[in-house]
């Protein structure tokens, strides 16, 4: 055995101790880094060195000291799968719910300004028209609440519309990221497998990496995992987004969003293959969800515009059958008349209601009368009923939809968007809490504590210094073995 | 389980958040006296509180409909009941005339005191209420009882000779007031329902006297009839009084169960919106104090690490 042998191992030491030590810097200098992994030094025992086959006088062996074998990541990616999983649910539900309270805040109910509000300002007003019918005031008052409901309506109906766009604007933007994300993914996978192809670990590189990732999870819902070969791969519902350092590419096209609007909104394709991504998750899901959902299940921004469209069409029908019943006052240049419209006949959704071009001219096509009306019978009111009985009526049905009774009806679409807004919160909620669950444990795994690094920095200091002592324990002993040969 | 500092500092930071929203959660409440400010905080609560504000809507609507056919029925009692005054007058100015000791001038002046009184009349019943007519029936604006060139007219018909389809059709020229979900009530008459038709209506029944104490002498068998037919008069006037008193009780009637109605709803929606200011206070307190803990206890637990005690 070799006399500097003690000085090899303390040496080793002294490195192995240094190297820890700026693992440690870095965790520290990490402590607040998003994403980042705490790091540990895997220090291994050496091996006796072997001199000889016969070296029966070393029956005794000693150990070489010890050896940086690599600077691993605490990291357990069961639970990055789990986190993933339900990251990619919460941003879902987190879409819907802030989207479904909005929605809230456009019917902005209960209050002296929506939509039941106007509907039954406009039936109050027929009441009054029924009891001071060839009053001019109370037609001004009639006609007023019938353009105050038409507004509201349509403001809505607006408002409706414009959020549905900002939904698909967004499902553009989301699928650009999309894009951006994967080619990045495909380039660091490139970098890391190049780097590990020496041996050594990533790290920083995998971090970066796991980022990435996290970030498509809430966007788009994938599974990440490794190969065998060392080729990484993220799928979306099973095909691959990104495969090693191949990238394939996700785009929007334009489709129609129902037969019966005019309205084309994004959609999610492959490419490449050009068929529809199937299995969305994640924040474009809920994109998609609330602008497209049109059933009582998955109650979207199309469901309640068409519910409100199903409202405006039932009121326009019921008090144009009633005007057109009854027969308007004569006036300078036209006798009393029959079958004239209270609102634009041609207006039967939310978006186009308003009254008619009679009704906007002259007060006096407001129809009350149920006969020709002269100069001896201008209180007729003998129509007015019509108006009133409106709404009292429990059977309404528009194209075949049944509204039952208009004010109901009216009610309902509030009560079923804050059953689905209360629904989406809880959904929401639950899913924050099994994410930030998650998140905790991923957290308590990986992330970096200072006073765990600090410990640690006192042992590892402990252990550089009594190197050292070894050292030049080492260095008195061969001073010893030196002077005695002076 | 591994606790890292990060942790702790968001694990405190996230109840402190939930703290502070609840805080704010009492605070809106004490703010605006709702219990929630979107449904779908309380949906149940939301579609019961809409459900109430329909009816309120539609009954504040009835209550309205209820005062206007009140005040209707009142100024309709007080036009009648003067017509009833005027009919006795009349009746008294017959008596005093076809009374034996009565002479021809004497009969003179009371025929005139009797013109005046068919005027009286028939401005009663041209009476108007808020700008329109009380007993005309559809015939709003122009005068509703008519004498021209000797003929007295309704709605520009002859009433000496109006049919009795004619007549029908005119005495159900109603105004109908919606004073609950399923009571219509109608408070208007027609003048027609007053004075009746054919020779023998109220206002020709005057004409005929003044024609009778125009003759030099008395017949006592048109002087039997003339007095018949204004008793008749008189009953008519006082059935339609009584029938007026009823449905006068009927409105009483439905606006003190609409009253109670309202009264209800408004104890409901209070019950199911509103909230109890008291409570709410105690409970932003005691959600004050559990912020306050949370701050003291935090700084005492997020400042200090290992580092403090390594020299």
């Amino acid at each position: 055995m070799s006399s500097f042998y003690g000085l090899e191992i303390a040496r080793k030491s002294l490195f192995a101790n240094q190297k820890a030590m700026e693992v440690l810097g870095h965790n520290i200098a990490n402590a607040n880094t998003e994403g980042y992994t705490r790091q540990r030094v895997n220090l291994t025992a050496l091996n006796p060195a072997k001199t000889g086959v016969f070296s029966s006088q070393n029956s005794l062996q000693v150990g070489a000291g010890v050896k940086v074998e690599s600077i691993d990541q605490i990291r357990d990616s069961f639970i990055d799968t789990q986190y993933r999983r339900e990251l990619n649910s919460a941003n879902e539900w987190d879409v819907k719910k802030n989207t479904m309270t909005y929605i809230e805040d456009i019917f902005s109910e209960p209050s002296e300004y929506g939509i039941t509000e106007a509907t039954a300002e406009l039936f109050n007003s027929f009441e009054e028209l029924s009891k001071d019918a060839e009053s001019e005031q109370v037609r001004a008052l009639v006609r007023q609440n019938a353009i105050q409901l038409t507004d509201t309506v349509k403001s809505i109906d607006t408002k409706l519309l414009s959020l549905q766009q900002e939904q698909d604007l967004e499902v553009q933007n989301i699928t650009d990221e999309i894009n951006s994300l994967a080619n990045k993914i495909g380039s660091i996978n490139e970098q890391i497998f190049k780097y590990e192809l020496s041996g050594e670990n990533a790290n920083d590189l995998r971090d970066t990496r796991n980022l990435y990732v996290d970030e498509l999870s809430g966007l788009v819902g994938v599974t990440a995992y490794e190969g065998d070969n060392g080729n990484y791969r993220v799928d979306i519902n099973g095909v691959a987004l990104v495969d090693h350092v191949n990238v394939n590419e996700v785009e929007t096209q334009k489709t129609k969003l129902s037969d019966t609007d005019n309205l084309y909104y994004n959609e999610v394709y492959w490419k490449e293959a050009g068929n529809k991504i199937r299995g969305l998750g994640g924040e474009l899901k809920g994109r998609i969800d609330i602008r497209d959902g049109n059933t009582a299940q998955n109650a979207g921004i199309s469901y309640f515009i068409s519910k409100l469209d199903k409202l405006a069409q039932s009121i326009v029908e019921e008090v144009n059958t009633a005007n057109r019943a009854g027969y308007t006052l004569p006036t300078d240049i036209q006798a009393s008349q029959t079958n004239i419209d209270f609102f634009n006949a041609t207006g039967t959704n939310a978006g186009n209601m308003s009254i008619s071009d009679e009704l906007a001219q002259s007060l006096s096509n407001i129809a009350y009368s149920s006969e020709a009306v002269t100069n001896i019978n201008t209180g007729n009111n003998g129509n007015a009923d019509s108006f009133v009985s409106i709404r009292n009526k429990d059977d309404i049905e528009t194209d075949g939809v049944k509204i039952g009774n208009i004010e109901d009806f009216a009610n309902n679409i509030i009560t079923e968007l804050s059953v689905a807004s209360s629904y989406n919160t809880k959904m929401s909620e639950s899913q924050d809490v099994l994410k930030n669950s998650l998140e905790d444990q991923r957290k308590a795994i990986s992330e970096v504590s200072i006073d765990e690094e600090m410990a640690n920095m006192v042992t590892y200091q402990h252990s550089y210094t009594a190197a050292s002592r070894v050292l030049s324990a080492m260095d008195e002993m061969l001073e010893t073995l030196m002077g005695m040969v002076n | 389980m591994r606790m890292t500092n990060g942790m702790v500092n968001r694990q405190f930071l996230s109840d402190l958040r939930s703290n502070y929203k609840t805080m704010m959660k009492y605070q809106r409440q004490v703010s605006t006296g709702m219990k929630f400010s979107r449904p779908s905080e309380e949906p149940f609560a939301a579609t019961k509180s809409l459900d109430i504000r329909k009816d309120m809507r539609i009954i504040s609507q009835k209550q309205s409909n209820l005062q206007d056919a009140k005040n209707h029925i009142v100024e309709t009692e007080t036009a009648v009941t003067q017509i009833g005054d005027v009919i006795k007058n009349i009746k008294d100015l017959l008596v005093q005339g076809s009374n034996g000791a009565t002479t021809k001038s004497d009969r003179q002046s009371i025929s005139s005191e009797l013109q005046q009184n068919k005027e009286q009349m028939i401005d009663l019943l041209n009476s108007n209420y808020a700008g329109r007519n009380l007993f005309g029936g559809y015939n709003t604006g122009e005068a509703v009882i008519k004498e021209e060139s000797g003929i007295l007219s309704y709605n520009g018909i002859d009433i000496e000779n109006m049919t009795l389809t004619e007549y029908n059709g005119k005495i159900n020229e109603k105004l109908y007031y919606s004073i609950s979900n399923s009571v219509d009530i109608n408070v208007s008459y027609s003048a027609l329902e007053i004075t009746g038709i054919g020779e023998d209506n109220l206002i020709s029944t005057i004409d005929n006297i003044i024609e009778e104490f125009s003759n030099d002498d008395l017949d006592q068998s048109n002087i039997d009839k003339l007095l018949s037919d204004v008793d008749d008069h008189y009953d008519n006037n006082l059935k339609i009084l009584a029938d007026i008193g009823g449905k006068t009780n009927r409105i009483e009637m439905v606006e003190l169960q609409t009253n109670n109605t309202v009264d209800n709803l408004e104890k409901l929606q209070s019950e199911i919106e509103g909230v109890e200011q008291e409570e709410v206070i105690i409970k932003y307190k005691t959600a004050a104090l559990v912020y306050e803990a949370a701050l003291a206890i935090g700084s005492q637990i997020i400042q200090p690490t290992l580092l403090d005690y390594l020299s």
